[in-house]
């Protein structure tokens, strides 16, 4: 803090500035976390809550003239009548898809006739189901494990394909001069940064004929394209700086080229080969333009979550949804963020 | 370094890219070549400008184009300022500087379908945005805004505020390892000669700064041009059109439309055409940062 010690005003300027670029951050994160753990009922509740709710406080209500029953739920000070109905099964129903409350029929029964005894209302907690739209979204909901697993596939595939022709080209360059190489990196340079959509529309007549349509494999043919390149130029890099004496020396004790490969050259690359395998796995994860021009019945996840924010009014399922697509890409993103600089020829910071 | 004369098995180890090559051959360039020749021929397969002119005559083709560039010229103005102003400031290294370039960094990592939902739960009627604003009193909580209905430019505009939130980072890092490169002595030597903070950021940091600041500014445009996702996440198709939403809505909407097809190949080329030029616009410069002297 060394030129912002002028006194009690820039120090106020100073901790105003922190806290709105910590809140601009962080306010949507967690609102927006709330509200993936929300149930239908409390994502109409405005204002919404910044941090998710575990229990509702709720009464009962014995309406004697109708012989039916009221739920009412506690907002601020006061409480709102949600639900009247004499049927414990309607009530089960209702407390499942509207409050993401699990209570069975025989439990409502019972409570029902602890409300008829009681003179009042009858004060009740309802446990909320916590992960219920994370249930809803990925085990009730048919074909979402499935993009799950095609979105698996075509990153797997992706990291293969860019690992095996990507570190190869990348060795290549790295430890020898041929001519066009420079030629040779830029053209790399220029795929890395094609525009996918470009790619995939014509592709798919390609894919079609190798019967393929419709595949992760399909996918993934199209992501390699740009990380074959990236990982050439990540590798590359990484294998320039392991010196080419260290593979003399192990060739002079009498190893093959492809042992000195394999004991000496891979092993200090590995950190470079798992960094290009976390970003060959991003752009797989990550893509949505590819996967709606070149699939059909078969989605990958993030593609099912962008199609179920189209056919939902309340964003807490889709929400579920994101988070699952979001943990990955966060944990990668922070493993590989020190090569975030170099990839575009910069420096570490 | 040549390992190649030293008479090894290998004796032309270039060989070795000769899958790499082919799978481009394959998988690149015959797609490219395939989609420059779908775009400039018509229907029976003569080669025409039918299409670009069929494009260009359809109003949401055009504003789709006048989108984009609003898009693409508006939120490299915002990111930039923001991502400079920030940059410049974590760069002072103060306490919490490394907490808050870490919370900084976060927003890099949401995959685009995950920001396009956070999005959408912020500004529907009851969502994030406006629970916020009534929060801190600044809205009227019997009155919220319906962020949604806007439309237009100021459609844009939101967008180009979730595009900033999202990308702000990725600016910014690259921003911030051009500070950490520079030598402070040059800035030193400015105040040595009376000259202003003002007058060392404009005359000193930014002439030094500017390869890399270029740099950031070209990745940004060739992402810029390719925005769709978060346009029909919040709005859907049709509302705030781009030009890859436009690709989008050919291939999702009206699949089997007259033109659908050819249309796609045609916006596509156009897409690529102006990454290319940026690409190009890339390589100029990075090659004279490197000229220059500059770290690589």
């Amino acid at each position: 803090m060394r030129k912002l010690n002028g006194g009690p005003f820039t120090n106020v300027i100073f901790w105003l500035i922190l806290v709105t670029v910590a809140g601009m951050v962080l306010l949507p994160i967690f609102y927006f976390l709330t509200i993936s753990f929300a149930s239908n009922y409390e994502a109409y509740q405005f204002p919404a809550k910044l941090f998710p709710t575990f229990s509702y406080t709720a009464e009962l209500r014995y309406n004697a003239d109708k012989e039916d029953y009221t739920l009412l739920l506690q907002k601020g000070t006061d409480f709102e009548a949600v639900k009247t109905t004499a049927d414990p099964a309607d009530f089960s129903l209702y407390c499942k898809s509207q409050l993401n409350v699990l209570l069975p029929s025989e439990d409502v029964q019972k409570v029902f006739f602890q409300s008829k005894q009681s003179p009042g209302p009858l004060p009740i907690k309802l446990r909320k189901d916590f992960f219920r739209n994370y249930i809803v979204f990925f085990i009730l909901a048919e074909g979402t494990m499935r993009a799950l697993f095609n979105s698996l596939q075509a990153a797997g595939w992706t990291i293969l394909i860019s690992l095996l022709l990507g570190g190869i080209t990348g060795y290549i360059i790295a430890r020898y001069k041929f001519k066009g190489r420079n030629s040779f990196s830029t053209t790399l340079l220029v795929v890395r940064m094609f525009p996918a959509v470009a790619l995939s529309l014509p592709l798919v007549v390609y894919i079609m004929k190798m019967n393929l349509y419709d595949t992760p494999l399909s996918l993934a043919i199209v992501y390699a394209v740009p990380n074959i390149a990236l990982t050439a130029w990540i590798t590359s890099s990484i294998f320039k700086g392991i010196s080419v004496e260290l593979e003399e020396a192990a060739m002079v004790f009498g190893a093959t080229r492809l042992k000195t490969l394999l004991t000496i050259t891979f092993p200090l690359a590995f950190p470079a080969i798992i960094a290009s395998s976390l970003y060959s796995f991003l752009a797989a994860w990550n893509d949505s333009i590819t996967a709606l021009i070149m699939t059909n019945n078969n989605p990958t996840l993030a593609l099912l979550v962008y199609r179920t924010v189209g056919s939902s009014t309340i964003p807490n399922l889709p929400a579920a949804g994101a988070v699952v697509l979001l943990i990955p890409s966060l944990v990668f993103t922070f493993i590989i963020k020190n090569y975030i600089n170099q990839l575009w020829g910069s420096v570490t910071i | 370094m040549d390992l190649s004369r030293r008479g090894n098995v290998l004796r032309n180890p270039t060989w070795f890219l000769a899958p790499v090559i082919l799978y481009y051959a394959a998988f690149w360039i015959r797609p490219t070549i395939n989609v420059i020749i779908q775009s400039f021929s018509d229907k029976a397969g003569a080669f025409s400008f039918e299409n670009f002119l069929r494009l260009f005559a359809q109003k949401e083709i055009q504003t789709a184009f006048i989108n984009t560039i609003v898009f693409t010229i508006g939120s490299a103005i915002v990111q930039f300022v923001l991502a400079f102003a920030l940059a410049l400031w974590l760069n002072k290294k103060f306490r919490f500087a490394n907490l808050i370039l870490f919370i900084t960094l976060i927003p890099m990592a949401f995959p685009p379908a995950a920001v396009g939902i956070l999005w959408k739960t912020g500004l529907y009627r009851f969502g994030w945005i406006n629970s916020f604003l009534c929060s801190v009193g600044l809205m009227n909580p019997s009155n919220p805004i319906d962020w949604m209905s806007l439309r237009h430019v100021n459609a844009v505009f939101l967008l180009i505020i979730v595009d900033t939130w999202t990308v702000l980072p990725t600016v910014m890092i690259i921003l911030l390892a051009g500070l950490q490169n520079f030598n402070k002595e040059f800035e030193e030597a400015g105040w040595v000669f009376g000259a202003n903070k003002l007058q060392t950021l404009r005359d000193i940091v930014f002439p030094i700064l500017k390869p890399t600041i270029v740099t950031a500014m070209i990745l940004r445009l060739i992402a810029a041009v390719q925005v769709w996702l978060i346009a029909v996440m919040i709005f859907g198709y049709n509302v705030v059109p781009f030009l890859v939403e436009r690709i989008a809505y050919n291939v999702d909407v009206i699949t089997f439309a007259q033109y659908a097809r050819k249309d796609a190949f045609t916006l596509s080329v156009i897409v690529a055409v102006i990454v290319l030029i940026s690409v190009s616009l890339y390589l100029r410069f990075s090659k004279n940062e490197n000229e220059g002297g500059q770290a690589i």
